[in-house]
């Protein structure tokens, strides 16, 4: 939680006056781009910082070539950065260790496997990265100025948790922070900051109960159950989103707009919806750069539903490396794919959506409770998620 | 990248001036309050520092506090005994109402006031040392109790390890008294020691900044008066309750001496015992050159003005377990311990060794004293305190209770 250390409060009384009070447009903009080194450095150290300069430095040049080809291996080396660092050792110990043991073995002894320490927000860097190679592969402009592709890459609002921006958004964002911060820049940036904080405090509260819960979920009453349920959907909303609150906040005070990611996702009405409401920075990205380019809902019913499951499974792998992801992003393939297809495909699927267009809490209700379950297999390993599902009926139907 | 519709924050943002100075003059009015609120006592029939206002229930007492309170203490005329140290002094096994500090207090009569402030798993000059420093160095006459024979250790440091906040929130407020040593240490020691352990640098930020904010204060004062933020089983279910209407939950003699006192605990309990034979200061002590160096090393982290008025305090594990020993190694244990207490007094340090003669049913578990060992403990070192109180500042020796 890198906004809630004692050393970012000090780097933001620093950084901030002297970046509001220097007059100069250049010296603001070599001001940011100091104190975005400063902060990556300090969060990530030398052995979190040198794979991102080395993937941004190739990065930032296969663009300015605009060569094809340069860019496709560029996209292949962030890819490969990204399963070396973050799902090597997931990759060697649970999926081929599954199947032949000596790998398992390989990955829990292996000197190099094992100290693997994945650079802070890899995740982030990549698909940025990627989204700036293919954009200028497709023929986009691509940043010649090194300092706007360094302020692209590590500005600090956005570098831990997004929003994944885009750069061809981003850099008129940052030409208007740089040229002017307005008083209402930094008075929308405080409130939003002061939002983001305050959710923090909730969430935080809510992981303490819920760590205390799980140990007694066994033994509660159903209703608690459920309750826990809630509390599990509400802290991840509101972590996520407090931190976003932040984020978006912090990078406003420089006068600089970042991309929204969450537009009340909790009050979707289908799954479909949520998906639009939802770190909908990432969502824009898996639609544009992986279901699209697996074909999108262009070949059919049954292809459409395979590209989603696919995508939506990348998505969950994306949030970490563990089976649990992979299942919840499956978990949302599934509703997706449900949902997109029950009233073409299944009988009673047309009654059934003229019932949720007309009682539209009825699709609220079951899109809150696909959802919310959802957030199990993001919280616990498989058998225990579906341990605890089991568990959430009641004792007649188990 | 801009938003479809205004949000309610960019509607309200449109008149920044009022947002801006509202920001300004609110947090102006917090560091305010945080200063008028580190004046404060805020604790209600304080007898000492449970879990419901304690770090386990994510209460932190505030150095300001935590002094006030020993301010509140030291009334004139009288000596101020500030116990410090782990649970043993804090009295686990003992209910706060027969707490070993109130015997202490009854043995010592009205010249003495004793403060029981010490905290769970402290080392010896942690938290409560830097207060009775301070209070020394205000000229209040304090004897300062802590125990030493659960040791210290390299890890450990001038700030201490479990309550490391506590001594940076004193030290960026100015409180900690200066020490050559000490003083060394913060200025080039720290940063080497600390370069790569950002949670210890984290504490000192954490001290820097609330120097300047008083936010602690403010923040740990509403919590114990009024409401509290933070969820923690300690406090299940209504963690919203001011922490100072939490209960001391300590059971003391509700907890049967079989709970803690049986065959099954005897392998787990030796082995810590032997453990710390072997791995802590006893292994050093039959030789002058390591008696030397076990009392220099306890010595290291008691500033110059604590060293004159500390009583180091050892306690001997329990007999239970004592009794389990052979005959050969419960001999050497014994010495060791004999041999400690030497350590401490040829280093020039006051020491006393406790629970030498006390039986089975004096301890509450293998470290604790129950409430009879609490009281025993207290007529052990209440006549050392007095002579200490006599040496340190001319007060005639007179008799409290019997």
């Amino acid at each position: 939680v890198l906004f809630l250390t004692y050393w970012f409060v000090l780097f933001a009384v620093v950084l901030y006056p002297l970046y509001w009070l220097v007059p100069v447009r250049a010296v603001r903009r070599f001001v940011l781009l100091a104190a975005c080194v400063v902060f990556h450095t300090h969060f990530a150290g030398p052995a979190g910082v040198i794979p991102i300069v080395i993937l941004g430095f190739f990065t930032y040049w296969a663009g300015v070539w605009r060569s094809r080809a340069a860019c496709a291996v560029m996209v292949g080396a962030n890819v490969l950065a990204l399963v070396y660092y973050k799902y090597a050792l997931f990759l060697c110990t649970q999926v081929i260790g599954a199947v032949w043991p000596e790998a398992a073995q390989f990955g829990t002894t292996n000197p190099v496997l094992k100290a693997i320490v994945p650079p802070l927000a890899i995740s982030f860097f990549v698909f940025e990265y990627v989204h700036y190679l293919l954009d200028v592969a497709g023929g986009s402009t691509p940043l010649r100025d090194p300092f706007d592709f360094a302020l692209f890459s590590v500005f600090w609002p956005s570098i831990v948790a997004g929003p994944v921006k885009r750069y061809q958004e981003f850099l008129p964002a940052l030409d208007a922070g740089l040229s002017n911060t307005s008083a209402p820049d930094v008075a929308e940036g405080l409130l939003r900051v002061a939002l983001g904080y305050a959710k923090k405090v909730v969430a935080d509260n809510l992981t303490a109960y819920i760590a205390f819960s799980s140990a007694r979920y066994d033994e509660m009453p159903l209703e608690w159950r459920w309750f826990v349920v809630l509390c599990i959907g509400l802290r991840i909303l509101l972590d996520f989103s407090g931190y976003t609150d932040m984020a978006v906040g912090f990078a406003r005070m420089h006068g600089v707009r970042l991309p929204e990611n969450f537009n009340w996702p909790y009050l979707c009405k289908s799954i479909v919806s949520f998906w639009r409401a939802w770190h909908m920075s990432l969502s824009r990205w898996i639609r544009d750069y992986v279901y699209i380019a697996l074909g999108g809902n262009r070949h059919g019913v049954a292809r459409t539903a395979v590209n989603g499951l696919l995508t939506f499974a990348l998505c969950g792998l994306w949030h970490g490396a563990g089976f649990n992801f992979l299942a919840w992003g499956v978990w949302h393939g599934l509703g997706l794919a449900v949902a997109t297809n029950y009233r073409r495909l299944w009988a009673p699927g047309r009654g059934l959506g003229w019932v949720f267009d007309r009682v539209p809490p009825l699709g609220w209700l079951l899109t809150v409770v696909y959802v919310f379950l959802g957030w199990l297999f993001f919280f616990y390993p498989v058998a225990k998620a579906v341990h605890m599902m089991h568990l959430l009926l009641p004792e007649a139907w188990r | 990248m801009s938003a479809d519709a205004p949000t309610l924050l960019a509607r309200l943002a449109r008149r920044p001036l009022p947002i801006l100075l509202g920001a300004a003059v609110g947090f102006l009015a917090c560091c305010v309050a945080g200063r008028v609120a580190a004046r404060q006592q805020p604790f209600k029939n304080f007898v000492r520092f449970h879990p419901g206002i304690a770090p386990e229930s994510h209460y932190y007492p505030t150095f300001s506090q935590t002094l006030n309170l020993a301010r509140q203490h030291a009334k004139p005329g009288t000596v101020l005994v500030i116990v410090g140290g782990n649970s043993v002094l804090y009295g686990v096994g003992q209910r706060a109402g027969h707490v070993w500090t109130a015997r202490l207090q009854e043995l010592l009569g009205e010249e003495f006031v004793v403060l029981n402030l010490a905290m769970r798993g402290a080392f010896p000059h942690e938290f409560a040392g830097p207060v009775a420093e301070r209070l020394i160095a205000d000229g209040v006459p304090v004897v300062f109790v802590t125990l030493v024979s659960d040791g210290y250790s390299p890890r450990c440091d001038w700030d201490g390890r479990v309550y490391r906040t506590f001594f940076w929130d004193g030290w960026g407020k100015g409180l900690i008294p200066p020490d050559a040593r000490r003083d060394e240490w913060l200025r080039a020691g720290f940063a080497a020691r600390h370069a790569n352990d950002e949670q210890v640098r984290e504490a000192r930020r954490h001290g820097l900044v609330d120097g300047a904010t008083y936010a602690d204060d403010l923040w740990e004062l509403v919590a114990l008066r009024y409401r509290a933020s933070v969820w923690t089983p300690a406090r299940y279910p209504r963690f919203w309750r001011p922490h100072r209407d939490a209960p001391d939950p300590e059971p003391g003699a509700a907890v049967p001496f079989e709970a803690q006192h049986n065959e099954g605990r005897v392998a787990d309990e030796l082995r810590n015992i032997r453990g710390f034979m072997e791995g802590g200061p006893p292994k050093l002590l039959f030789t002058d050159e390591g008696r030397r160096e076990v009392g220099e090393r306890t010595k290291a982290y008691l500033s110059d003005a604590l060293q004159r008025h500390a009583l180091c305090v050892l306690r001997l594990d329990g007999r239970y377990f004592r009794d389990r020993m052979p005959a050969d190694e419960r001999a050497r244990y014994e010495t060791a311990y004999r041999l400690y207490e030497q350590a401490l007094r040829e280093a020039g340090l006051t020491a006393q060794l406790v629970g030498t003669d006390y039986d089975e049913r004096d301890y509450a578990d293998r470290s604790h004293f129950s409430e009879p060992g609490g009281r025993k403990m207290a007529e052990d070192v209440a006549p050392t305190i007095r002579a200490m109180a006599a040496r340190l500042y001319g007060t005639e020796p007179k008799g409290g209770a019997p």
